[in-house]
């Protein structure tokens, strides 16, 4: 299983977004822990960020009229101990989900995981971030300030490159005549509907995973919350002039974050401007194309041997992704998993969840890996194991762990680690095993840490033998960059287990692998 | 974790916080402080020219008899040609042409030209190109725009141009 290094496109760009997050990771963890890393929950900010915007936006609804805009913002501004904050908060809470999408889109890239069956995600993320920015624009304009007025003109000359509209957007706003209401209406309209829309993407964004969590850990929500009220009641929302038609401002206050374009799309013209936003769009787009791995080094999806299987319904309950199914077959009385490779992204949990080593991707069952492992025993069997770090490739197990007493042995993920490895080290005589996992959040296949908990603690299938002495076995969560640290608590981890008998090292050993003996014919 | 550690990470999220704060309300230049703008916006329809003949004989013999016709006209709308000076200065000298995939809409006339404050004379003249029948639009004005001002030139109620 460890020496599978396929599917890994690691150079260039995304190698450097890697190693840049990965020590912003290492940081973060070291202040905040690795639950409340806020860069491990980008996704789950966003949805923080709608879902306040959601509540304060229908409080400013309250106030906002149509026929009068600005006044309205102005008489919102003017409630001391409610409006002005809740409107900042409403502000910032916009920027909270723009900047988290960005950071969350950053992240998948950079980890790999915007292609194959993911690229759904991916397409509807950008979407999202998409109608995100339109949303920003429309609320913008609605305040009908001077940055209302430049942001809605600004747009009307770039709308007016496409040949759709009767008569020129842009002549509404150059003062020829009244402002018509119409346009309020619609803008409310808009910035209103579009959430709707945002909803609807959320939920398509997270439609192929299984338990998609939603919203961030409560500690960290409460204190991304504290902020962006502390931030509201301290730095209230700017509120320009009126707009007007007969002057022009020369400065704006302008929201960077979803305005950042403006300096470079004022002086193009809207031809080039849409040629910027089709070439772009294109790219970032294109990206579960042109960033995935060649085609043989795609990692391939799992499958299952129906002769093992046992109609234990377990894979198909860990598989992150939803993409086993049990199903019928003549040759068997009992349903046999069966996976739909147009779901499956690789990740090898079902390979740990599998008792009987059924299941799993090529390579990489649980068979596979405790042969790779006896191998591995075989290789080492005149000296002695030690400690043996179990590392994971996306994490740690990517560097050398200068730890002495300890063999590296890396792993494609923690929760594609069978139970029976660690069974099978321990009974050769590894002093102790050591699992040094992604943080759940980070992880690659998204629950490969919680669910290899869950089958060394917790007794869920397939579960770790309960005989086997829990105290030579540590499972540690630490990012690619966090190296040191994670040496740190080897060293410690090994230092302890002197206090414990000497190892008794086993030969000839034999797995309990619960399977049935096929008595039935090959299944074509 | 340590208190030292916990403080330095308030810090950075109060910090964060901060950095978000000043990005969202950061100012942004968008127009020199020594500038006004001359804005021209308003719509005109051009006459339809129009060229008749008479379809011949076969022409006729092939299209039914509900569908013949005396005399078969082809017609566009013309263009317009919009001159603008400023202090005897051309600044703009371009033909417009109706607007739409057919060019079968109104001409829209939407421009703005930057001007230093004070005082200018302003030429605008806005003509159909080619023969025409109607008189074409002229304005001269003494304009007076202060620091950011904009001054607009459209037309009237009665169609005339006119500086507000």
């Amino acid at each position: 299983m460890m020496n599978d290094r396929q599917g890994r496109n690691e150079r260039g760009l995304r190698s450097l977004l890697r190693s840049s997050l990965a020590r912003a990771d290492a940081v973060a963890n070291r202040l905040y822990g690795w639950r409340g890393n806020p860069l491990y929950q980008s996704g789950t900010l966003v949805v923080l960020g709608f879902l306040v915007m959601l509540a304060t936006g229908l409080y400013l609804l309250l106030f906002y009229r149509v026929g009068s805009p600005y006044l309205s913002v102005h008489g919102i501004e003017s409630q001391v101990f409610a409006g002005r904050w809740i409107r900042a908060l409403h502000r910032y809470a916009a920027d909270l989900a723009v900047a988290a999408a960005a950071v969350h889109a950053l992240r998948m890239f950079a980890q790999g995981r915007s292609w194959g069956p993911r690229t759904l995600a991916w397409i509807s993320g950008l979407v999202l971030l998409a109608l995100m920015f339109v949303c920003g624009w429309t609320g913008y304009v609605m305040i009908w300030d001077e940055q209302g007025l430049a942001l809605a003109a600004e747009g009307a000359r770039i709308l007016d490159a496409l040949p759709i509209f009767s008569e020129p957007l842009a002549r509404t706003f150059s003062g020829e005549r009244a402002m018509p209401g119409a346009f309020f209406f619609l803008n409310l309209f808009a910035h209103v509907a579009l959430p709707i829309g945002v909803a609807m993407l959320v939920w398509l964004h997270v439609s192929r995973l299984e338990r998609p969590v939603l919203l961030p850990p409560r500690p960290l929500m409460l204190g991304v919350l504290a902020l962006l009220t502390a931030a509201s009641v301290a730095v209230p929302a700017p509120l320009g002039a009126e707009a007007n038609f007969a002057t022009r401002p020369t400065a704006l206050a302008v929201d960077w974050f979803y305005f950042f374009w403006l300096p470079w799309s004022q002086p193009w013209s809207p031809a080039a401007v849409w040629g910027a936003i089709v070439a772009g769009s294109a790219l970032v787009v294109a990206t579960p194309w042109w960033s995935r791995p060649r085609a043989d080094r795609r990692p391939p999806p799992s499958a299952t041997d129906p002769h093992l299987c046992t109609g234990c319904f377990q894979c198909a309950l860990d598989c992150p992704f939803g993409a086993i199914d049990m199903i019928e077959i003549p040759q068997r009385d009992h349903p046999v998993a069966k996976v739909d490779p147009g779901l499956c992204v690789s990740c090898g949990i079902c390979a740990g969840s599998c008792a009987p080593m059924a299941v799993g991707p090529p390579g990489r069952t649980g068979r596979d890996e405790v042969a790779e492992v006896r191998a591995f025993v075989d290789a080492h069997a005149d000296r002695e194991l030690g400690v043996v770090v179990l590392g994971c490739e996306r994490g740690v197990g990517q560097a050398p762990l200068p730890v002495a007493g300890a063999r590296a042995y890396p792993i494609r993920c923690a929760g594609n680690v069978h139970t029976s490895v660690i069974e099978l080290l321990i009974r050769a005589g590894a002093q102790g095993v050591f699992v040094a996992a992604c943080p759940p959040r980070d992880c690659w296949g998204r629950e490969g840490p919680h669910w290899l908990e869950e089958r060394v603690h917790r007794g869920r299938e397939a579960e770790l033998r309960e005989s086997l002495d829990r105290r030579r076995l540590r499972i540690s969560y630490a990012g690619q960059a966090e190296t040191r640290r994670i040496a740190d608590e080897i060293a410690t981890f090994r230092d302890g287990l002197q206090s414990l008998d000497g190892v008794c090292r086993e030969t000839g050993i034999e797995l309990d692998t619960e399977c049935e003996t096929p008595a039935i014919e090959p299944i074509p | 974790m340590s208190a030292s550690g916990r403080a330095l990470g308030t810090l950075l999220a109060v910090g964060v916080t901060a950095g978000g704060v000043a990005l969202s309300n950061l100012g942004m230049v968008v127009a020199p402080e020594d500038e006004s703008l001359v804005r021209l916006s308003w719509r005109a329809i051009a006459e339809r020219i129009e060229r008749c003949r008479v379809p011949s004989e076969e022409e006729l013999a092939k299209v039914p008899l509900h569908m013949r016709r005396t005399e078969i006209c082809e017609g566009r709308l013309a263009s317009f040609r919009l001159l603008v000076t400023v202090d005897g200065e051309t600044r703009i000298d371009r033909e417009l042409r109706p607007a739409g995939a057919r060019e079968d809409r109104p001409t829209y006339v939407l421009d703005v030209l930057p001007v230093a404050p004070g005082p200018h004379r302003l030429e605008v003249a806005f003509s159909v190109v080619g023969e025409s029948t109607s008189a074409p639009l002229q304005l001269t004005a003494e304009i007076r725009p202060g620091p950011r001002d904009v001054v607009l030139v459209t037309l009237d109620e009665q169609g005339a141009l006119v500086v507000r």
